[in-house]
């Protein structure tokens, strides 16, 4: 804005009466699942329903909304992140900051990629790494204890050995 | 005659009604040549463009005193025509309700995912909200503030609109633009990159 007025807002035209013109409002969308763990042996009752959400971005409430059978969240994000709040009667219980990255995951072979994958997925992986997320490429105690939990979860055989199939099932669950 | 300067917010339809006059006889007045050569869209002009603002024509009208007379002035409305989409794809006959200024119309976007409705050619801020339950979208405009697709900030609020991360430094906005609509990644606004955020913005 050339008067150095900052704004957030959408841009939209006062279009003459006859003019054929529109301006698009796009959204962004990241799909959000809310899963419970342990499910039951074939997962099938994973998924929250009638969680109550909201997302705020740049201090606005920009969406609305309570989960279905599947636990699902089309999130929507604006500028550079958005917030997804959880609500029990009405007050903020839970929150995730959600940004949108080009970047991807590391390939799901190798030891940093499915620990990625697992701290998405909510198991806990401790607070090593670079990051202080517990991201990183050795194997320690926690590492461990979260890819038992992960086979108990998926029903795979329980010897925190990285197989195929596990591989498989992480990327089939975090979704990427 | 007089002299108007564009500042953010304003359009050929808001400057119009501030000074009485159809925006047409503003726009095709001979004074303003240069700008219609320059902005071609009456929608969208720059803060600091000057509109010239011709006198009146004054029209006298005899009229009887005692007596009753009615004079009508002819309303110029203005549109407001917003497309909504997610992830490019538009939200079909769902309900909405758009508030512009204090007014409020309720409907359903049409197959298009399009709604529309009539403002005053003054009107400056506006919020709509789409959908119902369990999932509700609200969105939060200001009218008049599309600046050219040729400048930083009309290329910037454009990007915004369609969904980008517009807190991002100019140039990498403009390459992620260009990455996603598979044209040469300059990472500059050039010519082949305005035409595209018109045709994406529909202005």
């Amino acid at each position: 804005m050339s008067n150095g007025e900052e704004t957030s807002a959408a841009t939209i035209a006062r279009q003459a009466i006859n003019s054929l013109l529109r301006n698009v409002l796009n959204s962004r969308v990241v799909p959000i699942l809310f899963h419970r763990s342990p499910g039951n042996d074939n997962g099938g009752d994973r998924a929250i329903a009638g969680l109550h959400w909201q997302v705020r971005a740049q201090g606005f409430v920009i969406q609305t909304g309570v989960t279905g059978n599947d636990g699902r969240v089309a999130m929507v994000v604006r500028g550079a992140s958005s917030t997804l709040e959880l609500l029990h009667n009405g007050a903020v219980v839970a929150s995730y900051d959600v940004r949108v990255s080009t970047a991807t995951l590391d390939a799901v072979g190798t030891l940093i990629g499915q620990k990625q994958r697992l701290r998405l997925l909510g198991y806990q992986i401790g607070h090593g790494g670079p990051d202080g997320n517990g991201v990183d490429a050795t194997v320690n105690m926690e590492t461990e204890r979260s890819m038992l939990d992960f086979q108990a979860d998926e029903s795979l055989y329980d010897d925190a050995v990285v197989t195929a199939t596990m591989q498989a099932r992480l990327t089939a669950r975090a979704g990427t | 005659m007089q002299e108007h300067t564009v500042r953010q917010g304003d359009c050929l339809h808001s400057v119009a009604a501030q000074y009485g006059f159809f925006w047409e006889t503003l726009w095709n007045h001979g004074a303003n040549a240069t700008l219609r050569r320059q902005r071609a869209d009456p929608s969208v002009l720059k803060p600091g463009d000057v509109i010239t603002i011709p006198d009146k024509d004054v029209r006298e009208v005899p009229a009887a005193t005692d007596k009753r007379h009615r004079f009508v002035k002819r309303g110029t409305p203005n549109l407001v025509r917003i497309q909504i989409t997610r992830d490019d794809v538009p939200r079909r006959n769902e309900p909405y309700a758009l508030e512009i200024d204090g007014r409020l119309q309720t409907g359903q976007t049409d197959g298009q995912g399009m709604v529309e409705m009539r403002i005053p050619p003054q009107a400056k801020q506006g919020t709509l909200r789409v959908g119902e339950g369990q999932d509700v979208e609200f969105y939060y405009f200001d009218l008049g503030t599309v600046d050219p697709v040729d400048t930083e900030f009309g290329a910037r609020g454009r990007l915004r609109c369609l969904g980008y991360d517009d807190s991002q430094d100019f140039a990498a906005l403009l390459k992620e633009f260009q990455h996603k609509e598979r044209l040469p990644e300059t990472g500059a606004l050039d010519a082949a990159t305005c035409a595209k955020l018109k045709e994406r913005f529909g202005e």
